[in-house]
């Protein structure tokens, strides 16, 4: 017997049948769904990457006589940009493993890179990324992956203190838990606030002051997370 | 459904296997001899363990016959899947080689690379290496040999073999040359041992 007559026997035989349109449909609309969502994602990441670049912390920084290279690795959005990378990476791959090989891949690759760094951009300057900051810090844990602002706001030596609000007040005085786990009285009777700080049980805030007593801080301004 | 000068295409008897399998036949009696000689060319197995994979094959493609592209030629991805099923065979086997006959086309192959590439000829004695292809390619890694075989002997283009071996044209070209550098080498070295020994 000659393969073609086994191939069909077997066919016949084990009642092999093709396998459905829609499970290769499917298949291919899940990984360009994986695509879009890896370049939406890296578009946001590149917002937020800018947005922490250029929160305006090098002032700070220079306030607090942090040393340059402490500046840059205390700020660099390691975690974005890594997470960026990564996506960006896993998106390439697929597109590149699959209908990818065809096309000419890097010019694809360095095209979209430019167009998410342009829509960051967009997004960023539009203050939308301030936003995508705020919800992702919800996120728990996230503090821990961004070390930035923690590092940034644990001086209250220098008068910068950050932390949770753990009372239900919407004013001073109120109690804050720091990112060391204790417990501050911030007082102030005039202090100037951003638009849109909101003070309020389970508020992160980023206070700018002075340590008058152990444990009291005396707010000078009061800024968002 | 039959074009017009009656023999039927590819994209028809794929079309024709989704109502009868046993149009399924026809695109076998078509592909049969040329995957059997490019699993012979890259692998060197044996026509018994040949013809299993060339079985393996046959079942995947009917299986998987909905998931051809067709902006895709059939053969492409006809030689995509006899080729994944022999390299598969291959790592577990832990074996490529098998010693057999070269053909025609395999006795050329020199002449072939050569006529793309004149530093080729140039380099070895095109008389004494017909002899020594089959050993020439043998020591090649697999993954040039695959490409030479399916440039050279299966006379792909650089599309199809982008195609094939799923890889951007690009790759491909790069490979091609890398590959046809690696012959080079190893038949300018074996040319050496066969003149020394004469």
């Amino acid at each position: 017997m000659n393969i073609k007559e086994n191939v069909l026997q077997t066919i016949r035989e084990k009642h092999i049948t093709p396998l459905s349109r829609w499970k290769f449909t499917v298949r291919n609309g899940l990984m360009w769904v994986l695509i879009y969502t890896c370049a939406v994602l890296v578009i946001i990441l590149i917002s937020i990457s800018m947005f922490h670049l250029g929160n305006g912390n090098n002032a700070i920084f220079d306030d607090l006589e942090t040393p340059m290279t402490d500046q840059i690795i205390t700020i660099i959005p390691l975690f974005w940009i890594g997470t960026t990378f990564i996506l960006a990476l896993i998106a390439f791959l697929i597109f590149k493993k699959t209908v990818g090989y065809r096309r000419a891949t890097m010019h694809f690759a360095s095209l979209f890179l430019l167009v998410a760094t342009i829509c960051g951009a967009i997004i960023y300057i539009t203050h939308g990324a301030e936003y995508l900051e705020r919800a992702v810090g919800s996120i728990p844990y996230y503090d821990n992956l961004i070390p930035t602002k923690r590092i940034l706001w644990s001086h209250e030596e220098k008068g910068m203190l950050g932390g949770t609000v753990v009372t239900d007040s919407t004013t001073t005085p109120f109690s804050m838990r720091d990112f060391d786990g204790d417990i501050w009285l911030i007082t102030g009777p005039v202090y100037e606030a951003e638009d849109d700080v909101v003070i309020g049980k389970g508020v992160k805030l980023g206070i700018i002051g002075r340590v008058v007593q152990p444990r009291v801080f005396e707010a000078i301004e009061i800024r968002t997370w | 459904m039959v074009s017009k000068n009656d023999t039927p295409t590819d994209q028809e008897l794929v079309s024709l296997t989704l109502i009868n399998p046993e149009a399924f036949g026809a695109i076998m009696k078509r592909y049969e001899s040329k995957l059997r000689r490019y699993i012979q060319r890259i692998s060197r197995f044996s026509d018994d363990e040949i013809e299993i994979i060339l079985q393996d094959a046959f079942i995947k493609m009917y299986r998987y016959i909905n998931d051809y592209d067709h902006s895709l030629a059939f053969s492409s991805w006809a030689y995509r899947i006899t080729h994944n099923e022999t390299i598969d065979r291959i790592r577990k086997n832990k074996r490529s080689e098998y010693s057999t006959s070269l053909d025609d086309d395999e006795e050329n192959l020199i002449e072939k690379i050569a006529s793309d590439d004149t530093g080729i000829a140039e380099a070895i004695d095109t008389e004494i290496q017909k002899k020594s292809v089959l050993k020439i390619l043998q020591e090649i890694e697999p993954k040039y040999k695959s490409i030479l075989v399916l440039r050279f002997l299966e006379e792909k283009s650089y599309e199809e073999i982008a195609d094939i071996l799923k890889k951007p044209p690009g790759t491909i070209a790069t490979l091609v040359r890398r590959a046809k550098e690696k012959f080079r080498k190893k038949a300018s070295e074996a040319d050496k041992r066969i003149k020394e020994t004469l």
